[in-house]
């Protein structure tokens, strides 16, 4: 090559074209580089912009999403008796000014399964959103479907489950012209919604409703009603939705941890892509300046030609990146639609603005990547010496440099820990740790191969040692890339199967029982005790009151429970006494949250004093349990007590024990006209909590495998650059007899042993960032810390799995090696020929 | 689904299930299949035809009001309630039941020289959301209300109307100084060449008194309104495609409606009342009156006339029209001008313009 | 000690195929000390690769110490280099990642002749002792050359093939480089095969060898 520029007839006046020619044509006689330079960066783009693209879209449908949850939880009136009433009641508030709409619900058993009815008036339900078990969303409907909707026998909307068995109910009761079903896969299985007239017309619920909807936006307390309506009708608040805020806020988490991994791992790739791309071509440049092309063209040419690929390599990036957004897009829509039970856009398009920054991220990182190359070429001396290559002095030097780095990011990720507040320095503390631990990397490596040196004694073994060691320089950037992409995943991974954790167990000890219910009132909850007590397949009722009371002026939850084993088997404490139950049940005894304890430093042994009917009452502390996502203190005693002391205390929740748990729902439901919300089967919520985790985690996972994919990228794109420079390496070896063969497998050995040091390297740093997720993120993030749960499988799998990818990005290079022709070896040696 | 959607469905689409896409406008071009016919020498019955028609398909209460404000300034308000019915009644309707065919729509403006405020209400009959009777009188739709006053202060019959939207709203005590006007042959009143036709009468005669307000701005105000009643079961002919509604009080006390049904091809069916102060009328035949828009205005993406040239020359009437806003436009489902006019010329007049179909 | 027979070797260039080496016969006993000079590209460094099995030959027979390197295998090429030769270079061709002393042992202990008294022996008389922790590119040019000869004469190879030895040192670093290595020769009794232009050079040796157009004269 060197050969050639010579010969090519360049001065300062040189044509411009000549010189772009000389230095573009590296490209053309390295094709290999090329294309690996350019689908680095594709990736690292890809990556970053696929992320942008599946946050940005998720959060946009959050908003859609939470509007319409919000459409759906509106505040709603309903009887004193939690019964149907008088539909009089809907004029009578329309004519005083009230925005209301009504609801009616029915529900009958048809083989076993519950099918709740939903009637309401379309005319007067601007909003397009109603629903009371699930939420749903009803698009509209053009003219002859609204009429059709609305007249005789008119029309019920079911899933396509629902609807098959409503069509086999209607035959089978042979009910008069019943009403067209019709079949809307958005809908929640169980429920059919029609109009007012269709559903009070087959339930036999002529002139009654179950509710009236008030707007969303109306504040709800300000509701004056018209006398008698006053008198019959009470306010139901809006229904809490506490849990889906918390798995929401997990998933935006999620994601923005790995968006920051993506911008880093980027970052990375890019610059040790470049670098080697510029190193590489040092000697060709040092020509073209001896030849007497100005340091400013050589420079001004190099900035157009990097720009030039970084437009390339980023516009392939956007599109791979939309790519890979759209085959993530699925999940992402199907735990929304999880989380909400609402349509959600499942495509992607393509916005300009991706296209601006994942271009405008390439160029940024390649210019940024090539400064200390356009450096190194504008400091060049034209007389370098291309002798022995001081390649120690130089590592010295960058491993120092990096060193330095790694301290200054760990300074700053301790003062964001200790002075920072919220969301963006715990991000912070996570960044500096990140850096830290990367720039600290080559260091370690280094003083591991140094000790590997000193143990090593045949000669190959002492020489593999010690050109790992000197080839840490080349590929200390591409090791930092996988240490990165190990950490943020065994930390991320950690995070997300600690949280699953301790959310299964949390739900294990919560929902020990079968099935909850909230009765309509104290007498209805009467009632449906007494009728349980009398089934055989429902082993024990449970009740659960609950109080509110105060301590020392601040709010308090008062819950009380039933001395029963599914309670002793499950419950599990943070700190309790070894006769936690007996005194519990004794009486006289409590046992408090993490947050009341912490809120008050009272923990067990230790007494508290709550307001009662009659006065304080001073009550011994046995246990303390943990109670994520719940923001106020609570005091937890048998119903006894709760009962002596709080006379007025609510009695309308009871947990079953039953193994029969979808019948006893259904019979429960049909007996005592309960609302499908009202009773929640503990298995069926399990399962749909963990379904819309585990759907959260697929994409955790495959952004994880795709973090690996490009840090093996990275690292396959230095090795193919450091290949030619290997052969020089070990052409002396091979001359005094190893054959390739060999030097072929040590050179894979090395770059495993590179890569199973970095993923024990990468082990502390997972757990560091996990630490950093639960202890600090998630802190700032939700106000509560996460236990740290370790998995060392999980580390495991992790690790083979980069060693794979360095194992995969080595290969190429060393069966390059062993083919190694031996003209191209001993040209090595060549005076002449 | 819109409130857009469900109008279509409900006014539009009108009856016909099988009829995609309903003729004339607002689909009152429509056949009136099943429905009660309007007929000549049917007697006009008070006060029973103040309320419901329910074997007609469709029917409205139409109050507007030119009022004057205690510092000068001039407002119109607007009261409409309309009854429209996908089928015919075929037996007495229960009380308090969710009406699968009738549905009701109300609509309010209030109009300045500068805003123009409006709002619409929609409702299903036979709940009591909305809904009229005549005795004692009293139409309504939600909270707004347009009902005869139970304590009357004379002879003559007063009411109370009240509405509201998005920063506007009204109440206005109305007492009626005249007897009711009808048009038409005695309350016939055809509106095509094939024939079609409704029974219309009016109070002219109304007295007005409340407050209005306006952007959070509460007004004392007086003035005169117009009470229109009308039903039909077909009352366009298919290729009529909107039309040109006057009302106006001269300053000599005469009144005078007049109405331009425009089909397809612009040809305008023409017919009018003329009223003297006592309530006498005379029926004015199209071949007398003549009508020219002479001013456009773009409004709302459309070209409509604010400005009209109005002759009647059996009348010695050569006046022109001009709107106290041209921008009043009711931005309602289905969206038409309404607002209030002055007349000069050869008379003063105020009054009331209504034009559908632009 | 090295038996050459009508050995051709040519390269293919994109001109086509290029002769490097015509019908070349030659016959160097053990201990003796040739010298084989010529022009820049006549193909002395080819004849000093293809008789260390560096690269292949096309027609014709190379036998070391009896054996046909033609014949041999990689990994009997290979075994072939550890055991029976050492290459001297121009570029000195050290491992730049290990020390001086690793460097100096390494071919050695390839070979399984490592001799610690004769490497010490070797580290002194090339004044390389007090260079022994150093990296190559710590030294200057003189002392790596005189560390690849102590290296190729720590595996006491029975044929040493020496491309240039002095190439790229000055004339009072090559003349005490040169005076060692012969010295060295003589005492271990080995075979040299050395390449060269420099006629002053070639003169030390026992016999020369001229090469030209790929062809002995």
């Amino acid at each position: 090559m060197t050969r050639s520029l010579t010969n090519t007839h360049a001065s300062e006046q040189a044509g411009l074209l000549v010189v772009a020619h000389a230095l573009f044509s590296h490209w053309r006689r390295h094709k290999i580089q090329a294309i690996t330079l350019v689908v680095g960066l594709a990736s690292a783009t890809a990556l970053w912009t696929a992320v942008q693209a599946l946050n940005s879209h998720a959060r946009a449908n959050y908003a859609a999403a939470a509007a319409t949850v919000e459409g759906v939880n509106r505040p709603a009136l309903v009887s004193n008796e939690g019964t149907a009433f008088d539909q009089r009641a809907f004029a009578a508030l329309r004519r005083a000014g009230i925005d209301v709409t009504p609801v009616i619900v029915g529900r009958f058993l048809h083989q076993n399964t519950v099918i709740e009815l939903t009637g309401i008036d379309p005319v007067t339900n601007r909003n397009g959103t109603f629903g009371s078990t699930g939420s749903v969303e009803h698009t509209a409907l053009d003219g002859q479907q609204m009429l059709a909707f609305i007249q005789p026998p008119g029309v019920l909307y079911a899933s396509t489950d629902t609807a098959v068995q409503l069509e086999a109910y209607f035959s089978s009761q042979r009910i008069e012209s019943p009403p067209k079903v019709v079949a809307r896969p958005d809908l929640t299985n169980g429920m059919a919604i029609g109009d007012v007239t269709t559903v009070q017309r087959l339930m036999a619920l002529e002139g009654r409703l179950s509710k009236l909807l008030l707007p969303a936006s109306a504040p709800a307390e300000l509701v004056d009603l018209p006398s008698p309506w006053n008198q019959t009708l009470r306010l139901e608040e809006a229904a809490q939705q506490v849990d889906l805020n918390g798995l929401t806020d997990s998933f935006h988490l999620n994601l923005t941890a790995f968006g920051l991994l993506c911008f880093l791992v980027g970052l990375f790739i890019v610059y040790s892509a470049i670098g080697l791309a510029i190193e590489d071509r040092l000697s060709s440049i040092r020509t073209l300046r001896i030849c007497g092309v100005s340091r400013r063209r050589l420079l001004g040419l190099m900035i157009v030609e990097m720009t030039g690929l970084a437009i390339i390599a980023g516009s392939i990036g956007v599109v791979l990146g939309y790519f890979i957004a759209s085959l993530l897009l699925p999940d992402i829509a199907a735990s929304l639609r999880g989380l909400y039970g609402a349509r959600i856009s499942g495509s992607l398009s393509l916005d300009t603005s991706w296209w601006v920054g994942g271009i405008a991220i390439s160029v940024l990182g390649v210019l940024a990547a090539a400064l200390g190359g356009f450096f190194r070429v504008s400091k060049m001396s034209l007389l370098e010496f291309k002798g022995t290559d001081a390649w120690r002095a130089k590592q010295n030097k960058t491993i120092t440099i990096k060193a330095t780095l790694a301290l200054v990011f760990l300074t700053l990720a301790l003062i964001s820990y200790g002075f920072g507040q919220g969301l963006m320095a715990a991000f912070g503390v996570m960044a500096g740790i990140l850096l830290a631990a990367a720039f600290l990397l080559p260091l370690l490596l280094k003083a591991f191969l140094a000790i590997g040196l000193r143990f090593a004694s045949t000669p190959l073994s002492r020489w593999f040692w010690a050109d790992a060691r000197q080839q840490l320089t080349g590929l200390s950037l591409a090791l930092m890339a996988l240490m990165l992409a190990l950490g943020t995943n065994i930390g991320v991974s950690g995070m997300v199967s600690g949280f699953r954790d301790t959310f299964d167990a949390f739900l294990e000890e919560r929902l020990s029982a079968d099935l909850y219910l909230l009765a309509a009132s104290k007498n209805q909850g009467r009632a449906i005790a007494a009728w349980a007590a009398g089934q055989s397949e429902i082993e024990a009722v449970l009740p659960i009151t609950g109080a509110s009371s105060q301590i020392g002026g601040q709010p308090v939850n008062i819950a009380g429970f039933e001395d029963h084993a599914s309670y002793r088997d499950t419950w599990s404490f943070l700190e309790a006494t070894h006769d936690v139950w007996d005194r519990t049940v004794s009486g006289g005894s409590v046992l408090v949250n993490e947050q009341l304890a912490r809120r008050y430093t009272s923990w067990v042994n230790s007494t508290i004093s709550l307001e009662t009917a009659a006065g304080p009452q001073v009550f011994t502390i046995v246990g303390v349990y943990s109670d994520y996502g719940n923001p106020l203190a609570e005091v937890r005693m048998v119903n006894q007590s709760v009962e002596a002391n709080w006379p007025d205390a609510t009695q309308r929740r009871f947990a079953l024990i039953t193994s029969a748990g979808d019948q006893v729902r259904a019979a429960i439901i049909s007996e005592f006209d309960l609302p499908g919300s009202q009773i929640i089967n503990q298995a069926a919520l399990k399962s749909f909590s963990r379904g819309i985790f585990e759907k959260t985690f697929t994409i955790s996972d495959a952004l994880s495998g795709l973090t690996l994919g490009v840090a093996a990228i990275a690292m396959f794109t230095s090795l193919l650059a450091l290949s030619s420079a290997r052969i020089s390496g070990v052409a002396p070896l091979w001359a005094m007899g190893v054959a390739r063969k060999k030097l072929a497998f040590y050179e894979l050995k090395k770059i495993l042993l590179l890569a199973i040091l970095t993923a024990v390297a990468a082990i502390p740093l997972g757990i560091a960032i996990t630490w950093c997720l639960v202890a600090v993120v998630n802190v700032e993030a939700f106000g509560w810390r996460l236990p740290l749960h370790l998995f060392p499988s999980q580390w495991a799998i992790i690790g083979l799995l980069g060693l794979l990818s360095a194992l995969v990005a080595a290969i190429y290079p060393a069966l390059k090696l062993q083919k190694t022709p031996p003209a191209l070896l001993s040209k090595v040696f060549a005076n002449d020929h | 689904m819109t409130i857009k959607s469900l109008f279509l469905a409900l006014i539009a689409s009108f009856v016909m299930a099988t009829t995609a896409v309903g003729q004339g406008f607002a689909g009152l071009g429509d056949k009136a299949e099943g429905f009660e016919k309007v007929v000549p020498e049917r007697a006009i019955q008070f006060p029973k035809d103040f309320g419901t028609h329910p074997n007609f398909r469709i029917e409205w209460w139409y109050v507007t009001a030119n009022l004057t404000a205690e510092d000068g300034r001039h407002f119109g308000a607007q009261w409409t309630l309309f009854r429209q019915a996908t089928q015919p009644a075929t037996e007495t309707p229960a009380q308090n039941h969710w009406s699968t065919s009738e549905f009701w729509m109300g609509h309010a403006a209030v109009t300045s020289a500068e805003q123009h405020f409006s709002a619409e209400k929609i409702a299903r009959g036979g709940i009591g959301q909305a809904g009229a009777k005549h005795e004692p009188f009293e139409a309504w739709i939600d909270d707004w209300n347009f009902a005869e006053m139970q304590v009357k202060t004379g002879s003559q019959p007063a009411y109370q109307i009240n509405a509201w939207g998005d920063n506007f709203g009204y109440t206005l005590d109305v007492v009626s100084t005249g007897p009711i006007v009808l048009h038409g042959d005695a309350g016939y009143s055809v509106k095509s060449d094939a024939g079609q036709a409704s029974y219309y009468f009016s109070n002219p005669f109304l007295k007005v008194s409340g407050t209005i307000n306006v952007d959070g701005e509460r007004l004392q105000v007086s003035g005169n309104a117009w009470l229109d009643r009308e039903w039909s079961s077909q009352p366009l002919a298919s290729d009529q495609k909107g039309w040109d509604w006057f009302s106006l009080r001269f300053e000599t006390g005469e009144k005078l409606m007049l109405f331009g049904l425009r089909n397809n091809s612009n040809q305008s069916f023409k017919s009018g009342t003329w009223i003297t102060h006592d309530g006498q009328t005379e029926k004015l035949a199209g071949p007398l009156i003549e009508l020219q828009p002479t001013r456009f205005a773009d409004i709302a993406g459309r070209r409509v006339p604010v400005k009209w040239s109005v002759k009647i020359p059996s009348k010695n009437i050569a006046i022109t029209i001009g709107a106290l806003n041209d921008n009043s436009w009711m931005t309602t489902s289905i969206s038409y001008w309404e607002g209030p006019v002055t007349a000069t010329g050869s008379h003063k007049a105020i009054g009331y313009l209504e034009m559908t179909g632009y | 000690m090295l038996k050459i027979n009508n050995l051709c070797k040519s390269y293919s260039t994109p001109q086509g195929e290029m002769d490097v080496l015509k019908n070349l016969s030659l016959d160097i006993q053990a201990g003796e000390k040739v010298a084989l000079v010529g022009e820049s590209g006549c193909g002395k460094s080819t004849l000093l690769h293809v008789i260390a099995g560096l690269e292949p030959i096309q027609a014709g027979s190379v036998k070391v110490g009896g054996t046909d390197v033609a014949a041999l295998d990689e990994a009997g090429r290979a075994a072939l280099r550890r055991e029976n030769l050492s290459l001297v270079f121009q570029q000195f061709n050290l491992i730049t990642s290990m020390t001086v002393a690793d460097n100096l042992s390494f071919e050695a202990q390839l070979a399984g002749r490592y001799d610690p008294d004769w490497t010490n022996e070797l580290s002194d008389r090339l004044d390389l002792s007090e260079l022994m922790h150093r990296y190559p590119e710590q030294l200057s040019g003189g002392q790596q050359q005189r560390l690849a000869i102590a290296r190729s004469f720590a595996a006491k190879p029975s044929l040493i093939l020496a491309d240039e030895p002095t190439g790229n040192l000055d004339e009072a670093n090559s003349d005490i480089v040169l005076d060692i290595a012969f010295e060295l020769v003589a005492q271990t009794g080995c075979t040299l095969v050395l390449a060269t232009h420099s006629s002053r050079l070639a003169k030390r040796a026992d016999r020369i060898l001229r090469l030209s157009g790929g062809q002995l004269l």
